[in-house]
């Protein structure tokens, strides 16, 4: 059996936003694994399909808050669908199914003006989340109790996490903060190294010709439950630059960056990348283009060291009506 | 001068409205928001206007920086109900703090069409 480690990817998200027109305010930030946690909406009920052919293939989420002028209520609900550990292009390309299927609900709380020299808006949120995901392994210690290396399973995820989303307006700045830190009852799959098996087979009748199988997509190693503590932290700067000094400018642009640890490893995620807002309403995110950095800390293996380049990420939102 | 009824629109990202008043009368109660969160109106009957007969629309919001909006009247007087009143404010942004106080002071007779 010969496994080859797959490359470092590009991504391409695609945001469709069921919006009446462009200058709806809403800031849904993504990263590179499709994980962001800011999500900034001023709109009375919003939904939104959201199609990455990366990590996950469709998702819905629905968007609520019941004033948008006043402190109150917000919420929302999310459901996610993927077929695929590396989302559209793997499938097309292969075949192969990992199916997965995430569902995430979040109740909190909008104030404004907690703080009086400038304008302010904190949502803190309760945000339960369920996940099933179906995962292809290859764990060789398997062979050693005369199990099979390859096997496919499926496990569920729990967690409760507490979130919170944080819009600053000091000097001729926004910032949009987002914090999320909970406890999850996981596994370590999305930790695992993806990899790509091709089994080879002597030809049928022929002592010196073989046959490769399909490509399969895997995920290496052992796989065990575990609980963590997660933490995750998104910040977007918007300094106010236009991008065209014409009164008509559509678009400003602003910086990201992103902090991801999984709170069972010494492994730490980071992204960093520059985004383009609305002009009349900052408060909504057109679209970002973005670099994660290879994943580091003394828990990562050294082979995963010297192939990971990071990732390249794009972001793309279309108001669809 | 009464105006026999008055709305007030403010067109662009409504995120935290602390304050609208017509004539010195706080009518934040009445504003009613759009559901897409793109505008707020208040609309108010028999509004008697000050002896100098200028009209005071004073708002109060706070928004991130940058939120630009635009403010439509539209109404009718008393006094001669086939004539309309009618003024409108554009290019209102945000500059700093996420502060924007819009006061709009116009004489009446001149709003007239």
């Amino acid at each position: 059996m010969k496994a080859k480690h797959y490359p470092s990817r590009s991504v391409l998200f695609i945001l469709f936003m069921f919006v009446n027109t462009v200058v709806n305010a809403q800031t849904f930030f993504e990263t590179a694994k499709d994980d962001g946690i800011i999500s900034f909406s001023n709109r009375k009920k919003l939904s939104q399909i959201k199609v990455s052919p990366s990590s996950t293939a469709a998702s819905f989420g629905y968007y609520f808050i019941k004033s948008p002028s006043q402190s109150g209520l917000i919420g929302n609900l999310e459901a996610k669908a993927k077929p695929n550990e590396q989302g559209m292009a793997v499938l097309v390309k292969t075949g192969d199914l990992q199916p997965g299927l995430q569902l995430n609900g979040a109740l909190g709380y909008r104030l404004y003006n907690a703080i009086d020299k400038f304008f302010s808006a904190f949502d803190f949120y309760i945000r339960p989340s369920y996940k099933l995901d179906g995962y292809s392994i290859l764990d060789t210690l398997r062979a050693v109790s005369g199990s099979e290396a390859f096997y496919k399973t499926n496990k569920s995820s729990f967690a409760l996490n507490g979130l919170m989303n944080v819009l600053l307006s000091p000097g001729k700045t926004n910032l949009y903060i987002g914090v999320q830190y909970g406890l999850n009852w996981t596994n370590n799959g999305d930790d695992l190294d993806d990899i790509s098996i091709q089994t080879i087979h002597p030809y049928p009748g022929s002592a010196t010709q073989t046959f490769f199988t399909d490509i399969k997509q895997a995920k290496s190693g052992v796989l065990r439950n575990v609980t963590s503590h997660p933490l995750k932290a998104d910040l977007i700067i918007d300094p106010g630059i236009k991008l065209d000094n014409n009164k008509e400018a559509t678009v400003r642009l602003g910086f990201f960056g992103y902090y991801r640890t999984n709170g069972y490893e010494k492994k730490y995620r980071e992204g960093l990348g520059i985004c383009f807002l609305n002009e009349a309403n900052p408060g909504k995110i057109f679209s970002s283009i973005g670099y994660e950095l290879p994943t580091h800390g003394p828990d990562v293996k050294i082979e995963n060291r010297r192939k990971d380049k990071g990732m390249v990420f794009v972001t793309i939102g279309y108001a669809i009506f | 001068m009464n105006l026999k009824e008055l709305t007030v629109t403010l067109k662009g990202p409504i995120w935290n409205i602390k304050d609208f008043e017509i004539e010195g009368v706080n009518v934040k109660d009445k504003m009613k928001v759009a559901n897409d969160g793109n505008s707020a109106a208040v609309k108010v009957n028999d509004l008697p206007v000050s002896d100098d007969n200028v009209l005071n629309v004073f708002i109060n919001l706070g928004a991130p920086n940058g939120c630009r909006y635009e403010v439509v009247g539209a109404g009718k007087t008393n006094d001669n109900p086939s004539r309309n009143i009618a003024f409108s404010e554009s290019d209102l942004v945000v500059k700093r703090l996420g502060k924007l106080i819009i006061v709009i002071d116009k004489e009446i007779l001149n709003l007239l069409s």
